[in-house]
């Protein structure tokens, strides 16, 4: 799979990830690319609150209305939502079950282990098919760098 | 009335990839019905059985969730020229510790359905942390099984380039490879091969002073290096941190491979103490390995992690195990734990990691030659010295296979095994330079003469291969 561009957002994913730890972090990837034809190119992160109702530690949702909101300002910045983010907090950037079954294709999906409040890995995946699996897109923090999970030392 | 409605990205390929379409509806459910009259798959994913709109899928007519505009599902009107906007719920969460998907069951079907791993063993592999060091030769197949497997967590330590010379026998490479960070590709190749489970890329050289904290991050180490300093930095560090040492070597068309610190048994300073000296052992590069024994021996070393994360079978502590290839014949040692071994016996004087670069004699047979008080002169100063017109003689001690490969200019091929029997040759008046592939042979080479009465005799630096490296780019290198 083509890798997935992270222009200069990787450190403002990682600060956000940092600062909802313990609970789980997400929000939504915006920029350009499909995935197949032109790579996704992630030029900002959107941070969006756990709207989770039950354990924020461990699961997250977003809100339809938020979802509704960025998707809006990012057609008109000519741009769109590619995907979605959330973390793993004390837990390692592989999907959960829960991650590949709500899973849709199209869409990339980063997830960032979050360890002590200390990003430790980011991983990206994204579905072909709907019943497909989930694979892993490489990261490429600047540039086509042929690298899946960064490691932060 | 003609209604707009936005498609997320997800869908779009069930409108021809469309962002948005056009239809013609009086209320949001005329508006969806007639949008996935277009597309069975669409209907699919939008709607249940009984027509219901499913719950994962959102719609806003204009800034309103239809879900609040009409709880019960009730017909909700739309005027002209009015917005839908589709939206899927983003939703999910963190693997629980103790859970295999649906694609590991299938993934592991051939362990789950032995009664020695079944999903109790295969769950406990995915909670097994494993420290391979050295990402060459021994490490390739360790790696690469050991992922296969599902070992859950796999960190490597390496901090090499990948060389043409590699591709040899260390299969986690390819051609493509060469010439990039091991690290990289290692990690790339072993998450292709198995994306479940977590690869953690140690790009360090292993020291005294970091290898503690790296163990303690992990259950099993594994031992896949080829010099003595950081073999005894392992043991003694496994030792330190209670971890157990899935320690292999090879050499040529010999390999070992033994577990040391484990269920109380020894380690391997309670075999050897203290390293030979240096330059009677020549390493690989040195003495060449067959491509394919670190294949086996490595897969011994995965064998052997894999056994011990499962607690099955009989683990090779307290024995070593030594493969003859050219026999095609195992042998076994058995090595008892030793009450004064320095780092596990009753009183040991190894209480923290110490110096192994001088313990073994400064990186293990590859440190520059003068440190140990034997002269030498670099190839550029030898080449330099030439062109002025100095003369020099220079026995190549490599054998006649190397040479045929490659030659300084002006060598005298004079093979170490063929040494003793050919001294008559040379004229202990004279001055002799020394040189073979990089300088462990060349060494030996020394030694042996000085014992035989020479006095004027140096060595070349970094050998042939420095020759190649330095000088004469266009000659080949091996």
């Amino acid at each position: 799979m083509v890798a997935a561009q992270f222009e200069p957002v990787l450190s403002d994913l990682r600060h956000l990830c940092e600062i909802a730890y313990p609970l789980e972090a997400c929000g939504a990837l915006v920029g350009t690319g499909d995935g197949e034809r032109i790579p996704w190119r992630v030029t900002r992160v959107i941070s969006a609150p756990n709207r989770h109702s039950d354990d924020k530690h461990r699961y997250y949702l977003i809100a339809p209305e938020l979802q509704l909101a960025v998707e809006r300002e990012a057609e008109q910045a000519g741009e769109q939502v590619l995907g979605y983010f959330h973390s793993h907090p004390d837990c390692s950037a592989l999907p959960s079950d829960c991650d590949r079954a709500q899973a849709w294709p199209g869409y990339l999906y980063v997830i960032c282990s979050v360890v002590n409040a200390r990003t430790v890995g980011i991983a990206a995946f994204a579905k072909v098919s709907q019943d497909g699996p989930f694979l892993r897109v490489p990261v490429a923090p600047n540039g086509p760098v042929q690298q899946s999970t960064l490691e932060i030392t | 009335m003609p209604v707009t409605i936005l498609i997320p990205t997800p869908l779009r390929r069930f409108v021809g990839g469309s962002k948005s379409l056009e239809v013609i509806a009086g209320t949001v459910q005329g508006a969806l019905t007639t949008l996935s009259d277009r597309s069975p798959e669409l209907r699919r994913q939008l709607f249940d059985d009984q027509g219901h709109l499913r719950s994962f899928v959102n719609v806003f007519l204009g800034n309103e969730n239809i879900r609040d505009l009409a709880p019960a599902g009730a017909a909700v009107a739309v005027q002209d020229g009015d917005v839908l906007t589709l939206l899927l719920a983003i939703a999910g969460g963190a693997p629980t510790a103790n859970e295999l998907s649906t694609d590991e069951l299938r993934r592991y079907s051939r362990h789950l359905i032995m009664p020695e791993v079944t999903l109790e063993g295969q769950k406990r592999l995915k909670r097994a942390r494993v420290l391979c060091v050295g990402a060459g030769g021994l490490g390739s197949p360790l790696a690469l099984y050991l992922a296969a497997a599902g070992v859950g967590k796999l960190g490597i330590v390496d901090f090499d380039v990948v060389d043409l010379t590699n591709i040899q026998r260390q299969i986690l490479y390819s051609t493509a490879d060469v010439g990039f960070r091991k690290l990289d590709a290692a990690s790339e190749r072993l998450r292709q091969l198995n994306p479940e489970i977590e690869i953690v890329p140690h790009p360090i050289r292993l020291s005294s002073e970091n290898a503690s904290e790296l163990f303690r991050q992990y259950d099993i180490v594994a031992d896949g290096t080829d010099n003595y300093p950081t073999r005894y930095l392992i043991n003694d560090v496994c030792v330190l941190t209670g971890r157990p040492n899935v320690y292999a070597s090879v050499f040529r068309f010999e390999g070992q491979m033994s577990v040391f610190g484990a269920n109380r048994g020894p380690c391997y300073r309670c075999l050897f103490p203290e390293p030979p000296p240096v330059g009677l052992v020549p390493s690989c590069a040195e003495g060449g390995v067959l491509g394919v024994l670190p294949g086996i021996i490595g897969s011994l070393q995965a064998l052997e992690v894999l056994k011990l994360i499962l607690g099955i079978g009989e683990p090779a502590v307290g024995r070593l195990l030594l493969f003859d290839a050219l026999e095609l014949k195992f042998h076994e040692l058995p090595i008892r734990r030793s009450a004064d071994c320095p780092a596990c016996g009753k009183h040991p004087s190894i209480v923290a990691p110490v110096d192994y670069e001088s313990f073994c004699g400064a990186r293990g047979g590859e440190a520059p030659q003068d440190e140990r008080g034997i002269p030498s002169i670099s190839v550029e100063d030898f080449e330099r010295r030439r062109k002025l017109g100095e003369e020099f003689l220079l026995l190549d001690v490599r054998e006649p296979f190397e040479h045929a490969i490659v030659m300084i200019p002006g060598g005298i091929a004079f093979p170490l095994s063929e040494l003793p029997a050919r001294l008559h040759e040379l004229d202990s008046a004279r001055t002799y330079t020394l040189s073979c592939h990089h300088g462990t042979r060349s060494r030996q080479a020394y030694y042996r003469l000085k014992l035989a009465g020479f006095e004027h005799l140096q060595i070349l630096s970094g050998g042939v291969n420095a020759w190649v490296e330095k000088i004469d780019p266009n000659l080949p290198s091996y």
